[in-house]
C-alpha cells in the first residue's frame, strides 16, 4: 500500500509546488475546523484539486468515507435529545442529527484537504519543510527504516508461509515474534549499514534533497482566501 | 485508535495538541542528547520508529470513529523510556497519516497524546514495577497496558467530544459505550501484542544483548 501511494504520489498532477501546497493545507485545516461555509468551500475546491491531481482519489476516499458514515452511525444513536425516531431501544434525537450532520460534514471536508496533501506530496518533499536539523534527518533516517522493514517483512512473511509457520493461534503468535526479532535486527543492521555509507562519504549532517519547483504560490493564497472568506460568509 | 483527519471538533483538536506539545518537545531534546552521547543510537531509534509504524498500521475497523490495532509503543517504552517513546511515536503518527492516510493531521495531537504519551507511561510504569520480580512479566505487562490504556484514553477523548448530555455523566456514558465497542476488537489484540512483545524483546535479549544495552 504504500508502495502503491508513494508511486500515485510521483505521477500526480501538481499546480503548485509543494511549499505551497503544504502550507496551503497547513492553513486552511483549522479553517475547516471552525466553520460550515468554510468546510463547504473546502470540500469543493480540494476534490476539485484532488481529481485533477489523481484519479486515486476516489480509491482513496471509499475506505474513509465508509468508515466516516458508521461512526456518525454510532453519534446518530448515542446523544440524549427530543427523540425524533426511535428503532426498538434505540433512538435518534434531535441534538445527535445536528451532530452527526456537522461532524459528517466537517469529516469529509478535512479529508479532502488532506487527501489532497497526501495524493501530490511525497513524504521527502514533506520532510524537507522542516528545518531542524536533527528532527530532519532521523525523519529522513526512520523513513529508510520503514522501506527496508516492509521489505523485510514481506520476505521473513513468505518464507514463513512456505513452512506453515501461521497454522494455528499458538504457532501464529510465535511466528510472528520470530519475524519481528529478525525484521528488527536485519533492518537495524541495514540502516546502520546505511549510517556507515554515509560516514564513509563524509556525510556533514545535511541530508541532500533534491530541488523542488516552487510555484502555484498565487493560486495557493487564492484557494486560501476563499476558505477564509467562509468565515464571513 | 487512530482518530481519523476532521473527527474532533476544533476545541478538542487543540486541546490536545496543547497537552502533547510540551511532552514531545521534552522527548525531542532526550532524544537529542542521546544521539550526542551515542550516534550509533540513531539506528535503533530509526528502526524503532518503523517499527512502530509497521505494527500500527495492521488496523482493525471500529465503528466509533477510530479503529483498532497493536501499537508496537509497549517494546519501544522499554527501550527508550517514556518520553522517547512520545518523541518516536508522534513521528511514526505524522508518517501514518501522510503515507497510509491513516489518522490525520488535526487529531494528531489527540492520537499523540492516547498512543504515544498516556498509553506507553502507563506501560512504563507497569514495566518498572514488575521488572524487579518478574522479567517476563514485565515485558508482558509494558506490552498489554502501554496498548490497553492508549484505548481508555482515546474512548475518553472521543467521549469529551461527543458526550450523550451535557455534564460528566454524558461524558461516562460515552466513554463506557465507545470502551465497550472496542473491547470487542482490543483486548484480543492487546493480549497478542503482549505475547508477540514478551517473544521479541527476549529473543532480543538473548541473541542481540547489545541491542538492548545500547
Amino acid at each position: 500500500m504504500t508502495e502503491s501511494l508513494e508511486s500515485v504520489q510521483m505521477n500526480s498532477k501538481k499546480v503548485m509546488g509543494p511549499k505551497a501546497r503544504v502550507w496551503l493545507v497547513l492553513l486552511s485545516l483549522p479553517l475547516i475546523l471552525l466553520d460550515t461555509q468554510s468546510q463547504l468551500i473546502a470540500l469543493t475546491l480540494f476534490s476539485l484539486l484532488s481529481l485533477h491531481a489523481s484519479r486515486y482519489y476516489l480509491r482513496l476516499l471509499l475506505a474513509p468515507a465508509v468508515f466516516i458514515l458508521f461512526s456518525t452511525t454510532v453519534i446518530l444513536f448515542t446523544i440524549e435529545g427530543k427523540e425524533i425516531a426511535s428503532l426498538y431501544f434505540l433512538k435518534i434525537t434531535d441534538k445527535s442529527v445536528e451532530v452527526a450532520q456537522s461532524t459528517l460534514l466537517r469529516c469529509f471536508s478535512a479529508f479532502s484537504a488532506f487527501c489532497y496533501l497526501v495524493l501530490t506530496t511525497t513524504l521527502p518533499e514533506f520532510v524537507n519543510l522542516i528545518r531542524v536539523g536533527f528532527l530532519r534527518e532521523i525523519m529522513l533516517l526512520s523513513y529508510r527504516a520503514i522501506q527496508v522493514l516492509l521489505e523485510e517483512a514481506e520476505s521473513l512473511k513468505i518464507s514463513a508461509e512456505a513452512r506453515l509457520g501461521f497454522l494455528g493461534l499458538r504457532r501464529w503468535v510465535k511466528t510472528t515474534a520470530l519475524i519481528g526479532h529478525m525484521m528488527f535486527l536485519r533492518s537495524f543492521e541495514r540502516v546502520e549499514k546505511f549510517e556507515m555509507a554515509k560516514e564513509a562519504r563524509c556525510y556533514s549532517g545535511i541530508f541532500p534533497s533534491a530541488r523542488s519547483e516552487g510555484g502555484g504560490k498565487i493560486l495557493a493564497v487564492m484557494i486560501f482566501l476563499a476558505i477564509f472568506s467562509g468565515l464571513f460568509i | 485508535m487512530h482518530i481519523m483527519e476532521g473527527f474532533l471538533p476544533a476545541e478538542w483538536c487543540a486541546f490536545w495538541y496543547a497537552l502533547a506539545i510540551p511532552v514531545l518537545i521534552y522527548g525531542a531534546w532526550k532524544t537529542k542528547k542521546e544521539i550526542e552521547r551515542d550516534p550509533k543510537a540513531k539506528s535503533l531509534l530509526a528502526v524503532s520508529l518503523g517499527f512502530i509504524f509497521v505494527l500500527s498500521a495492521l488496523k482493525l475497523p471500529s465503528v466509533t470513529g477510530s479503529c483498532s490495532h497493536p501499537t508496537g509503543t509497549g517494546v519501544a517504552v522499554v527501550l527508550f523510556g517514556p518520553s522517547v517513546t512520545a518523541f518516536l511515536s508522534s513521528i511514526a503518527l505524522l508518517y501514518q497519516a501522510l503515507l497510509l492516510a491513516h489518522g490525520g493531521l488535526t487529531t494528531l495531537g489527540a492520537n499523540t497524546v492516547s498512543m504515544g504519551i498516556v498509553g506507553p507511561f502507563f506501560g512504563f510504569i507497569a514495566y518498572k514495577a514488575l521488572k524487579k520480580f518478574n522479567l517476563t512479566a514485565a515485558f508482558f505487562s509494558a506490552a498489554a497496558v502501554a496498548d490497553f490504556m492508549t484505548y481508555v484514553v482515546t474512548s475518553l477523548q472521543l467521549a469529551l467530544a461527543f458526550p450523550a448530555s451535557p455534564g460528566m455523566e454524558g461524558v461516562m456514558f460515552s466513554a463506557i459505550r465507545f470502551l465497550g465497542i472496542f473491547a470487542v476488537t482490543q483486548i484480543p489484540l492487546a493480549i497478542i501484542e503482549a505475547f508477540i512483545a514478551v517473544l521479541l524483546l527476549r529473543s532480543i535479549r538473548t541473541y542481540s544483548p547489545e541491542v538492548i544495552s545500547a
